[in-house]
């Protein structure tokens, strides 16, 4: 009797199933667009969608939410693969040159008016552009800089390091029992990658030689920076675990470390969710080589459109009109949803106030001017990269000279035979 | 007998001690559910009564939705299970019991299916589901989990062990081999259906990639997909995952709680073995 | 005849959802392709290259180790547990089922979440006791030593109590009157161990082999959660390896030959544990 109840329930429940599938309304052309945001940033994104499908007729926009982990990686593979990528999607620089090698991404120079594509800065169209062709439009720049713990630097009566040697020195002085000096990201990774940029730039240094066909990552500079990692991890001075990814502003606000490197998203969160820690935390900028140069990284997300897509040209408008034309959804976006740096200037100069209060402020005076954009690395690459970091900062049974020297032969056998662009 | 109250001691204070271990990680997903966010991380193992809150579960059940989330996981893992014990009891019984050309071939290239890891076949799945119309619909995540050649194998490892006798004298009064499957065998393997049931259901339930590619739509998200949901780009909402992971896995617990003693009674057939 | 019509739904949706996707990424993997574009055929390139590939080697030794300290760990720990168990009694037993079993209940993503807040090398709780008893403090999933060894243990912590009810299924269903026997020739606890519950629950055993050694070779969740395969790749299993090659470097082909290497090792290996466990037997 049992049994015939559940299973006639189960019969009922799969009748009534296949009309909970969604199915798509075939009245106007439709175009998914997939972003992996949450709560007041996925509500930004569905009142842009709900207003730009007010204002046209020919397409109708749908907002599909893909979970942050998944989002680059297997969803959007599998999706592309398939031939069911999204219309309208979110790019990193870590996976641009894939899609940009492949064709994917649909060229949307003939769609930014000229006045729009001024406001821009030169270094952040440069960087989602390929032989002059705009594939994907920037629109927000988040920047890397030194938040420290100022009651901890009062305490031992510290100045907040501005070199390397003064990190270690003061990564040395500041950690205890149940402190670390210092926190950078250790889990492999492009953010592991991105925190590293800076070191890498600021002592004069880069990825590849000026004509591209070398590596050039086989330098005094950058040896001596991972010699100086290696010794804080080895000699515990540096968190060798953190208890969560390092682009949590948590661990610094909760005591589990007296300085780390963070972005500037790290503000909102604070404001968010350590209101509290606010006044107590400062910010400067990533401490230099003896005699380097300021150098710090800019990352942050970029729109575009799939040109594999049946209305690419629709998705090309769609994308276009999000971030590329009125400046207002981008500067709500960056000022008001988050707080984020804008690569379009007039956002900036609108809201001098905004980016001149507390942290944005030192943001904006000592940091902002000396970033460069976050490289647009091919994906073998910065696996040679990111191995490279792991094994300099971790693997004590090698010296850090045969960690890069390893990179760097990798590296040249890579180029020797790559053929798409950089 | 003294001697045998004493090992029985003995054998209590050790299952106490592995018990104490086994669990503590449990203990210590529970206690950190209860936390503030910013105590997750304090790892006070034995945090004050007042410095625990139920909001976590709270914001958890106001996630818009939560309940539909339940609600698709369990219907998901509901209809796998019970198809997939079915077949799978079906197939296991035949590949042990009947003789047949091909029997070996067959066995070994079901255990073959085991070997590949599931990210791998994962686009061309995609592919066949997307011609099959059921992207975006719960029946594209429960089918293709039905075959699976662990419940298969169970099964037969599981017939092996029991006696031919009982089916024998079946056949004997004119049952045909269906027959006997379903009146005799079915009712017999009720411990290790319910086994396989607990990790089936669990399995599905607890499913997160490839419900994950199926669904687009968020209304057919299951649970493990809000829970994902919970970390963004930059910040993780720990106390929530934490809570809403406690909530995911009670379903399980409670349901093996309920269906153990039927898993450990043993088949009764001690009479006629040997 | 009947025996085809019982096999036809499992083995047809065998073909369908498991097979046919297996022969399909074959026929990727001779292709260079990132999912993206057209694929191009490139014959037997990708394992030519993968044979020079260091990562790729040093993955399936990660493997090796994994499932050296995984099987038998599971194993033996599950058959103790299930004799534990079995000594035993009524609400007792019960009881201690339950508790064992709880950990099976979690989904691997959050035991990752959980043992990395038991490993935390500066305050996690196994650091906590350890300095209580006076030793020194541990990095486990720090270290490029212990973080395997560490993995393991989580992995076994999973799946520990569901095997250890079904070797406690099997030894069930030994008759009790074969134990009486035994004591009455004056063999003691060890002895019936050996030779009755041993033997008796052989296809139990056999199962839980395999399918533990499978299982090993397929270690990803919790090591993606808790170390990332780091620090150093020194948790870089060959399916995290894989994975990696596919979903973050986009090499579909490269990673569709990496997987059937993998899945002729494990192929080979699995068939040659059956046949050993069916031999002892004759």
């Amino acid at each position: 009797m049992k049994k015939k109840a559940i299973v006639s329930l189960i019969l009922c429940a799969a009748m009534v199933m296949p009309t909970i599938s969604v199915q798509a309304a075939e009245a106007k052309e439709e175009l998914k667009f997939w972003v992996f945001h949450s709560d007041q940033e996925l509500e930004f994104f569905q009142e842009c969608v709900d207003q730009y499908n007010e204002e046209q007729d020919s397409v109708e926009v749908v907002l599909e939410q893909v979970p942050w982990d998944d989002y680059n990686g297997t969803k959007m593979a599998t999706a592309f693969a398939s031939g069911e990528g999204p219309d309208v999607f979110l790019i990193a620089p870590g996976l641009f040159l894939k899609y940009a090698n492949s064709d994917v991404l649909m060229p949307l120079n003939d769609y930014i008016a000229p006045e729009a594509l001024a406001d821009f800065s030169e270094s952040s169209i440069e960087g989602v552009s390929v032989d002059d062709k705009i594939l994907a439009i920037p629109f927000e720049m988040e920047l890397l800089g030194l938040y420290y713990d100022k009651s901890v630097f009062a305490e031992e009566e510290l100045e907040v390091p501005t070199t390397w040697n003064e990190l270690y020195d003061a990564a040395k002085a500041l950690t205890t029992d149940s402190r670390y000096g210092f926190t950078m990201e250790t889990t492999k990774g492009t953010h592991q990658l991105f925190e590293w940029y800076p070191f890498l730039w600021q002592s004069g240094n880069d990825v590849y030689s000026e004509s591209q066909d070398a590596a050039a990552i086989n330098t005094e500079g950058v040896l001596e920076n991972l010699e100086i990692k290696r010794k804080m991890f080895e000699e515990g001075y540096a968190n060798i675990k953190p208890s969560r990814p390092n682009t949590e502003i948590g661990m610094l606000c909760e005591g589990e470390t007296a300085m780390q490197l963070n972005g500037s998203w790290a503000i909102s969160q604070m404001k968010n969710n350590y209101p509290d820690s606010m006044d107590n935390i400062g910010v400067a900028p990533v401490p230099v080589p003896e005699d380097g140069e300021a150098a710090t990284v800019a990352g942050g997300w970029k729109i575009c459109a799939n040109a594999n897509s049946k209305y690419a040209d629709e998705a090309a408008k769609f994308a276009v009109w999000m971030f590329g034309d009125d400046v207002a959804r981008t500067e709500k976006w960056c000022t008001d949803i988050k707080f984020a740096f804008s690569p379009r200037q007039s956002v900036i100069d609108a809201n001098e106030e905004l980016y001149h209060e507390g942290l944005n402020g030192e943001f904006t005076d000592k940091i902002l001017g000396t970033e460069k954009p976050e490289m647009r690395l091919p994906a073998e690459v910065s696996t040679i990269l990111q191995d490279m970091l792991q094994s300099a900062y971790f693997d004590t049974g090698i010296s850090v000279e045969d960690s890069v020297l390893i990179a760097e032969e990798s590296l040249n056998d890579f180029l020797s035979g790559y053929d798409g662009a950089l | 007998m003294k001697k045998r109250k004493i090992s029985q001691g003995l054998l209590l204070v050790i299952a106490v001690i592995l018990a104490i271990m086994i669990a503590f990680p449990v203990y210590m997903l529970v206690i950190s559910s209860f936390k503030e966010a910013k105590d997750v991380f304090n790892m006070n193992l034995f945090p004050s009564v007042s410095s625990l809150t139920l909001d976590n579960y709270k914001t958890v059940f106001m996630e818009e939705n939560f309940g539909g989330y339940i609600f698709n996981s369990f219907f998901v893992a509901t209809i796998v299970t019970v198809v997939a014990l079915f077949f799978h009891a079906m197939s296991g019984y035949a590949l042990a019991r009947l003789n047949f050309t091909g029997r070996k071939a067959i066995f070994t290239w079901i255990i073959s299916t085991l070997m590949i890891p599931f990210s791998v076949i994962m686009i061309p799945l995609f592919i066949i589901i997307k011609q099959m119309g059921l992207i975006n619909n719960l029946w594209g995540i429960i089918i293709p989990m039905i075959p699976n050649a662990y419940g298969i194998f169970l099964f037969h490892q599981f017939f092996l062990g029991i006696p031919k006798e009982l089916e024998e004298s079946a056949k004997i009064d004119g049952a045909s081999y269906f027959g006997v499957f379903v009146k005799i065998v079915l009712p017999l393997s009720k411990p290790i259906a319910v086994t396989l049931a607990v990790a089936f259901f669990l399995a599905n339930w607890n499913n997160y990639l490839w419900p994950l590619i199926v669904a687009q739509d968020r209304k057919l998200w299951l649970v493990q997909i809000a829970i994902a949901n919970f970390k963004s780009s930059q910040s993780v909402e720990w106390n929530l995952v934490l809570a809403a992971s406690c909530v995911s896995a009670l379903p399980i617990i409670i349901l093996f709680f309920i269906f153990q003693k039927h898993i450990t009674e043993g088949v009764k057939t001690a009479g006629i073995k040997g | 005849m009947t025996a085809y019509c019982m096999l036809l739904p499992d083995v047809l949706g065998l073909l369908v959802f498991v097979f046919i996707p297996i022969i399909y990424a074959f026929y990727i993997s001779l292709h260079s392709w990132t999912g993206l574009s057209d694929m191009q055929f490139i014959g037997f390139d990708n394992y030519i290259k993968m044979t020079k590939d260091r990562m790729f080697i040093k993955s399936i030794w990660v493997t090796a180790k994994y499932a050296l300290m995984y099987v038998p760990g599971v194993f033996v720990m599950a058959l103790l547990m299930a004799n534990l168990l079995n000594a035993l009694h009524g609400k007792v037993q019960s009881f201690f089922r339950t508790a064992y079993f709880l950990p099976y209940a979690i989904s691997t993503v959050i035991a990752g979440i959980v043992w990395s807040f038991m490993y935390n090398p500066m305050n996690g709780f196994l650091n906590q006791i350890i300095v209580l008893a006076g030793g020194e403090k541990m990095k486990f999933l720090a270290s490029p030593s212990q973080a395997l060894p560490s993995a393991v243990v989580v992995g076994i912590w999973l799946v520990l109590g569901y095997n250890t009810i079904l070797f406690l299924a099997a030894i069930k269903d030994i008759p009790k009157s074969y134990y009486e026997a035994a004591e009455l020739d004056g063999a003691g606890p060890v002895q019936k161990f050996f030779r009755i519950t041993v033997p008796l629950i052989k296809d139990t055993s056999v199962f839980v082999l395999v399918m533990c050694a499978i299982a090993s070779f397929q270690a990803f969740d919790q090591i993606k959660v808790m170390t990332g395969g780091g620090p150093a790749n020194a948790t870089t299993t060959s399916v995290l390896y894989i994975y990696r090659e596919a979903f973050e470097t986009f090499e579909m082909g490269y990673s569709s030959a990496l997987a059937f290497v993998l899945f002729l090792i494990i192929m080979v290996l699995t068939l040659a544990q059956m046949k050993l466990l069916k031999s002892r037997d004759d």
